[in-house]
């Protein structure tokens, strides 16, 4: 693949907390219609690349490039609006609000039409299989039910790309199997192309085409799941955390 | 709009239409029912801004404050007809509110420093106007005597206010309804519950919580036009931060923007009856009592159902309403 086809290039990104280099002139890119996995050890920088991209932080350097246009510095609405959106390790939900209009709001990204939102709306919560929790608040929800609902609303602003950051974490086996289900769906029947970050391994080596490994903020690794696994670098990062923790 | 979204109006509107032929237009039950009514609108208004967008926003009293001295020095010193200067005072109100709102929402204030940065704007425009002879001053500025004629909105009973302020209430029960129901009310709700993912959910965050802010601002000008007319005079003690707090106090206690709007009113209506009240009865011996009332409320309800009343009025409905039924099943 050229490097013309990638629809997310994220090029020399460097981002600094005070002392900490949380990112290091990473380059990664995104290509149309795949599942990329990004994996690394507690505090590699994966969430916080995530930040850049969508806006929440701008990088000391470097540039993030969308769809050929350079989206570095842009704010989250604007970003949202191009076609990017994405979920919260720390989930963030409106817990004032259903199920159906959080859902709603996110439609409401592409379009103003009320009957459009309101088939759109439908149409995500019968695709999530939220549709019998709809009129439920989101506070009366489950942390599996909550987690559904941020991909559900995510969807619902018609992304080009999700970001999704350890939508895997605290669910048992058969859940991990059934949200592997569902986004190898969101990536087919809906055409989004996915960026997973994700600790829990049976999830982001099932469902991963190519995965991206960060530590100390470094790109130390990349390429197709089983090659990954048995690179002496990652190896070596994920012994070292172990030793650490 | 739905029929459903109007019935209720409707119902309240007829039986608030009602309530001063039922006190026979007393005098003191009408003035009583006036300021009822008056803060009724005003914390339907605040609403917008700190129920649906969830911004503790304690600037009222400088938004009525002015409206109110747009309107009358329009009125005193020009002639304008109240019609005219009390949209222009909701103007004027809103052109501040964007002044200050730009800035702090520019800068991410919120919570408690949202609240003191509004409040603060209160003191220093009665300070202002304190030392601003030429449209303030120390003087009360009195508003034209013309009783009775309708280009100078002046009457020297309440119950004309009243109903002018029965007007203004639907008016702003139905904008809040309208809201509710749009694009900017659900962004707004996802504001106040959640500025970071709604963001991503593709909203400007900035740009709506000013939207909010700005009609707010709007209508708190135009009823604060409304309060010259029925106090009869400018002076610089309408900005008053009391005012401001009983507001949002109100709104807290109401739980304004869970909920139905209704319950707003309600609240108004319960809790200046009992103040009223407790300052007619006690106030002689205990001054301030009905003051210290707001804040035992507030902390009342704080602590024991922190999303407001509105829950509980809607149960104890359909209490009434499933009672009522089971006797005319019983009956017929
Ligand atoms: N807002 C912030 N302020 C200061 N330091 C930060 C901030 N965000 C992240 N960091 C630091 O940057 C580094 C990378 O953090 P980041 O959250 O991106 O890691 P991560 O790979 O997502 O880790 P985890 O797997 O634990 O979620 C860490 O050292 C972290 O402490
Ligand atoms: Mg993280």
């Amino acid at each position: 693949m050229t490097e013309a086809e990638a629809l997310l290039r994220v090029r020399r990104v460097t981002k600094r907390f005070g002392g900490i280099v949380a990112l290091d002139r990473v380059d990664v890119d995104v290509y149309e219609g795949e599942i990329l996995g990004m994996i690394g050890p507690n505090g590699a920088g994966k969430t916080t690349l995530f930040n850049v991209v969508t806006g929440y932080y701008p990088p000391d350097s470097g540039r993030i490039i969308f769809r050929g246009e350079d989206i570095t510095g842009r704010p989250p609405h604007e970003i949202a609006k191009l076609g990017i959106s994405r979920t919260f390790q720390v989930v963030k939900p409106f817990l004032g609000l259903t199920v159906e209009d959080a859902v709603r709001v996110g439609a409401y990204n592409r379009l103003s039409d009320e009957a459009e939102v309101e088939r759109r709306v439908r149409e995500i919560l019968e695709f999530m299989g939220l549709d019998r929790l709809r009129d439920r608040l989101c506070r009366d929800l489950n942390i599996v039910q909550i987690k559904q609902t941020a991909i559900a609303r995510a969807l619902a602003t018609d992304p080009k790309l999700l970001l999704l950051d350890e939508a895997a974490a605290g669910l048992n086996p058969g859940e991990v199997d059934d949200l592997i289900e569902l986004l190898r769906r969101v990536n087919r029947e809906m055409g989004v192309t996915l960026w997973v970050v994700e600790h829990v391994m049976r999830f982001v080596m099932g469902i991963s085409d190519r995965i991206v490994v960060l530590h100390y903020g470094e790109k130390i690794a990349e390429g197709p799941p089983e090659q990954v696994a048995h690179d002496p670098k990652v190896v070596e990062a994920y012994l070292g955390a172990e030793v650490v923790i | 709009m739905r029929a459903s979204d109007l019935k209720p109006i409707v119902a309240l509107t007829a039986m608030l239409a009602a309530l001063p032929l039922a006190v026979r237009m007393n005098n003191y039950y009408v003035l009583l029912l006036t300021w009822i009514l008056y803060y009724s609108t005003l914390v339907t208004a605040w609403n917008v801004i700190g129920g649906l967008a969830g911004q503790l926003d304690l600037a009222a009293a400088s938004y009525i404050g002015l409206g109110a001295y747009t309107m009358g020095t329009l009125l005193t010193r020009l002639d304008v007809t109240p019609w005219v200067g009390i949209p222009l005072g909701g103007l004027v109100a809103a052109g501040f509110a964007a002044l200050v709102g730009y800035p702090t929402f520019r800068f991410g204030l919120k919570e408690a420093w949202y609240a003191l940065a509004t409040i603060s704007s209160v003191v220093v425009l009665q300070k202002l106007f304190l030392v601003w002879e030429e449209i303030g001053g120390p003087e009360e500025r009195y508003l034209p005597a013309r009783y009775g004629e309708l280009y100078y909105l002046r009457f020297r009973g309440y119950a004309p206010y009243y109903y002018i302020l029965l007007a203004v209430l639907v008016m702003v029960l139905l904008l809040n309804v309208k809201i509710r129901r749009s694009k900017t009310g659900y962004y707004l709700l996802a504001i106040r519950e959640n500025e970071e993912a709604a963001e991503i959910l593709g909203i400007d965050v900035r740009k709506y919580k000013l939207r909010a802010l700005l009609i707010y601002a709007f209508v708190t000008g135009c009823i604060g036009g409304i309060f010259a007319l029925i106090s009869g005079y400018l002076h610089p003690h309408h900005f008053d931060t009391w005012t401001s707090l009983q507001v949002a106090i109100l709104g807290i206690v109401g739980g304004a923007g869970v909920g139905s709007i209704y319950s707003l009113p309600a609240t108004t209506f319960i809790i200046y009856s009992i103040s009223e009240l407790l300052r007619s009865t006690l106030g002689g011996w205990i001054p301030g009592i009905h003051l210290i009332f707001y804040g035992v409320i507030l902390t009342v309800v704080v602590l024991l159902k922190p999303e407001g009343l509105s829950e509980t009025y809607e149960r104890l409905y359909g209490r009434i309403r499933a009672a009522l039924l089971r006797r005319r099943a019983g009956g017929g």
